[in-house]
């Protein structure tokens, strides 16, 4: 039992602004990573992360089921692929309709995106040539700690397809990850 | 790279926010809270009848008003003027408008307010529905008729029915708001008494600008209705304008369903409602009593309905709530007697005639002992329009309340933080729940009272340190070493893997029901033939997970457990790391009792007990009226 979660949002349910800032801090970093590997632009992210926080203070009352982390990852995963559906900025990249493919990321990482990236520049390429769902499935269950089965939910799409997506994914990401260290060496 | 260091590389990625960004947030999270209606910590969760009469009726029909009036507010007074902008086909065209649907939107990035009025044929409105949205009580949903008015109170949840004659005065307004000539005669005579100037830039347009500057509206028009689109209004400072309000004129004459008007069919079940139209709610001032005495009188009379569960009368007293409701709100706290009615404070900030009452209630808990909670509600006359005599109490019933229990004795309010910090765990540790209140924020009936009481009761306090404070934070931090009470569990393995060797699978209770479950994403690692941990039995394996999870031995760990347990694991110390917290007694005194196999032989379940010790700092504050120090966090 995480205790001291439960009692951060029992406070918070409760009104003290303190414990929400308290989770804000605590959990800030790993949720910008998150919204910034996903997004690949910090003004987008840094919104995203504000906007979840904004989202979960308005909330009237809160009843924490799983982990406040997995609860903020998937808020962030989803506010991030309502942000690349808004297409509100022109260098997202696209998805497909039917959800199941999108395309590769083509670009490089622009370089304000890149503070979380310094000591992982490799890593953060290679997530970003991913396909987006690929990359979500592996940041949200990986990052975020989810379930499988809360990433299905959380997405509407069966837990074999997110199998499928974080198997692909991992692979992808491994097999890229292994030809940079090789070309580098 | 292999798999798991690429994982842990993945699930460490973290990115500094700018400075930028918190201070956002920050602003973002003061703000929504300050928008709630609690914000004192420790609060019982609010109820509907505290929260739906924050704002009198009278108020919130003058704030509709005013919205109205912030965008035409200046031009809402002559009617006798002529017109000389050029737009009799405006005025004409508005002869024929029955129904108006406009939006208001104010400064900043507030949600608009949004209106539809239905008028007759001499431009009387007869009917309305309106949206309010960020208002002192949340967002509002209103429907008014001559004969009702319904308030669906959004954010709190609520439904009120009642009786509302001056939502006609208010209606009429905002439609009035859009009516050119009213707003142009005003225009007409200020142009020339010499206060504004007027330019049509086109014949959709007309722009009036004070002539001192500081103002300046903006009126379009649409080309083939001649129908008033927008108005806008803005500040000019040093030759900038400032939009601060605009209202836009969406539809005229759109028929407007019967169904608009009512939100019977709209509300979710749950809502809480009071009826304030078919029932007598209230209690009358009786003749010869003061304001002062009447109030008085309310609350003596509501607590007694409380003290006689006559959850009826007492809801009938609160806003007109239901019995059923009231019943679920009171009915679980046994409230013997009225110590004592304070003397009213009259609250001029607040209603002319509306006052707080202090008083001193009596409540007894199931194992005969008492105590006494000082709630002070508020209460005022003239929330029910049809008995505007007649007062209600409107908030402040806070029995649920911090320091519920308190006793007076001046022992709680003396101590240093170390010594509160000692008497809390001592109290913990001998299961002294009553004493554990006297340092607890909230009521021994709050659902967290009863998880901490399993949490904390037998503790063994090993050591206490010096109490220090470390900005911002306003209380004292008080180092401890504490023994948690003696937990059974059950540590699940499982064998159904290609290498057949036991892994841990996850936590079930004493009835084999899980707790937490570890999740697999691919199989265990193959590990060479000869690694001793092949063959470990089911509780060697827990045995080894024990020690290498103390010893933060990771790679011992992802020999038996998912790579996303040991990943877990190690974010946890990190951030137990980060708060000064030391996870190494974890596991603490943990003893074997037994294993039991599933049927299949698949999965084992090693029954331990364990007492894990818990190194960490309690948050504890006393920055509240009575000085006395309060658990606040840091178990």
């Amino acid at each position: 039992m995480n205790i001291t979660e439960k009692w951060l949002v029992w406070r918070f349910n409760r009104g003290d602004a303190e414990a929400v800032q308290v989770i804000y801090d605590k959990h800030k970093e790993d949720l910008l990573a998150l919204a910034l590997a996903l997004l690949k632009d910090r003004a987008a992210a840094e919104d995203v992360v504000h906007d979840v926080f904004a989202a979960f203070v308005r909330r009237k009352k809160f009843q924490l089921t799983g982990s406040l982390r997995g609860y903020l990852a998937t808020c962030v995963a989803n506010r991030a692929r309502n942000a690349l559906r808004d297409n509100r900025r022109h260098h997202y990249e696209p998805l497909d309709d039917d959800g199941e493919r999108c395309l590769p990321s083509s670009g490089p990482w622009p370089d304000d995106a890149t503070m979380l990236l310094e000591e992982n520049r490799l890593l953060a390429d290679a997530l970003g040539e991913l396909p987006y769902e690929q990359r979500e499935v592996v940041l949200l269950h990986i990052h975020g700690g989810l379930k499988f089965v809360e990433i299905a939910q959380s997405q509407n799409v069966s837990i074999n397809t997110v199998l499928g997506r974080y198997r692909y994914g991992l692979e992808k990401l491994r097999s890229k990850l292994n030809d940079e260290v090789f070309h580098a060496t | 790279m292999q798999l798991s260091d690429l994982r842990i590389a993945i699930a460490s990625l973290k990115a500094k926010p700018s400075a930028d960004l918190d201070a956002r947030v920050r602003t973002t999270i003061r703000q929504a809270l300050a928008d709630r209606p609690v914000n004192q910590p420790g609060v019982s969760s609010p109820i509907f009848w505290r929260i739906i009469m924050q704002t009198p009726m009278t108020k919130w029909l003058a704030a509709g008003v005013t919205m109205a009036a912030l965008a035409l507010g200046a031009f809402l007074i002559e009617r006798t003027t002529p017109s000389a902008f050029g737009l009799e086909d405006a005025i004409n065209a508005y002869k024929n408008v029955r129904t108006v649907h406009t939006k208001l939107y104010r400064g900043g990035d507030s949600p608009p307010a949004e209106y539809w009025i239905q008028s007759d044929e001499n431009g009387q409105a007869i009917r309305a529905r309106f949206f309010l949205p960020k208002t002192e009580d949340g967002d509002k949903l209103i429907t008014w008729t001559p004969e009702r008015v319904e308030v669906w109170f959004q954010t709190k949840h609520g439904f009120l029915t009642t009786y509302g004659p001056e939502v006609q005065a208010s209606m009429q307004s905002m439609l009035d708001s859009c009516r050119p000539e009213i707003a142009l005669r005003k225009v007409e005579r200020e142009r020339q008494k010499g206060d504004v100037t007027s330019a049509r830039p086109d014949s959709q347009t007309l722009v009036v600008t004070g002539k001192k500057g500081g103002f300046r509206q903006v009126f379009t028009f649409d080309p083939e209705t001649h129908l008033v689109k927008s108005i806008e209004m803005a500040n000019i400072t040093n030759g900038v304008a400032t939009v601060f309000n605009r209202v836009e004129y969406l539809d005229y004459n759109t028929p407007l369903d019967d169904k608009m008007f009512s939100l019977a069919d709209e509300l979710p079940p749950d809502v809480h409602h009071a009826d304030t139209l078919n029932q007598v709610t209230g209690v009358p001032q009786y003749p010869g009593l003061t304001d002062s005495q009447a109030a008085a009188e309310t609350v003596r009379q509501f607590f007694q309905a409380l003290v006689d569960k006559d959850y009826k009368a007492a809801g009938l007293i609160y806003g007109g709530g239901q019995e059923a409701d009231m019943k679920k709100e009171f009915g679980s706290i046994n409230i013997t007697a009225i110590q004592s009615i304070g003397a009213p404070v009259l609250q001029t900030n607040w209603m002319p005639r509306g006052y707080q009452v202090p008083c001193q209630i009596e409540f007894t808990y199931s194992d005969g002992t008492k105590a006494i909670a000082k709630p002070a509600p508020y209460v005022r006359p003239g929330d029910n329009r049809k008995y505007p005599d007649n007062w209600h109490i409107t908030g402040g019933v806070n029995l649920m309340a911090p320091n519920l229990a308190l006793r007076s004795d001046p022992k709680y309010s003396q101590p240093s933080a170390r010594e509160a910090a000692a008497a809390f765990f001592k109290a913990c540790s001998e299961t002294n729940w009553d004493e554990v209140l006297q340092f607890w924020p909230a009521s021994a009936t709050d659902p967290m009272f009863a998880r901490f009481k399993k949490y904390l009761g037998g503790l063994q306090l090993i050591s206490l340190g010096e109490a220090y404070q470390k900005a911002p934070y306003p209380g004292w931090f008080v180092p401890y070493k504490i023994q948690l009470p003696p937990q059974i569990v059950n540590f699940a393995v499982a064998n159904t893997n290609a290498a057949k060797r036991w892994v841990f699978i996850g936590l079930f209770d004493s009835n084999l029901q899980p707790m937490e479950t570890i999740e697999w994403a691919n199989p265990p690692q193959t590990l060479p033939a000869d690694d001793s941990y092949n063959r470990l039995a089911p509780a060697d394996v827990i045995r080894a997970y024990v020690a290498a999870a103390e010893k933060q031995d990771w790679n011992s760990l992802a020999k038996l457990t998912s790579d996303l347990d040991v990943q877990q694991t190690k974010n946890e110390a990190d951030a137990a790391r980060k708060e000064a917290a030391d996870l190494s007694g974890a596991f603490a005194g943990l003893e074997v009792l037994g294993v039991t196999l599933s049927p299949d032989g698949s999965i084992a379940y090693v029954k331990c007990r364990m007492a894990p010790l818990k190194t960490f700092r309690l948050a504890i504050r006393n920055d509240n009226p009575e000085r006395r120090f309060v658990f606040d966090g840091g178990l």
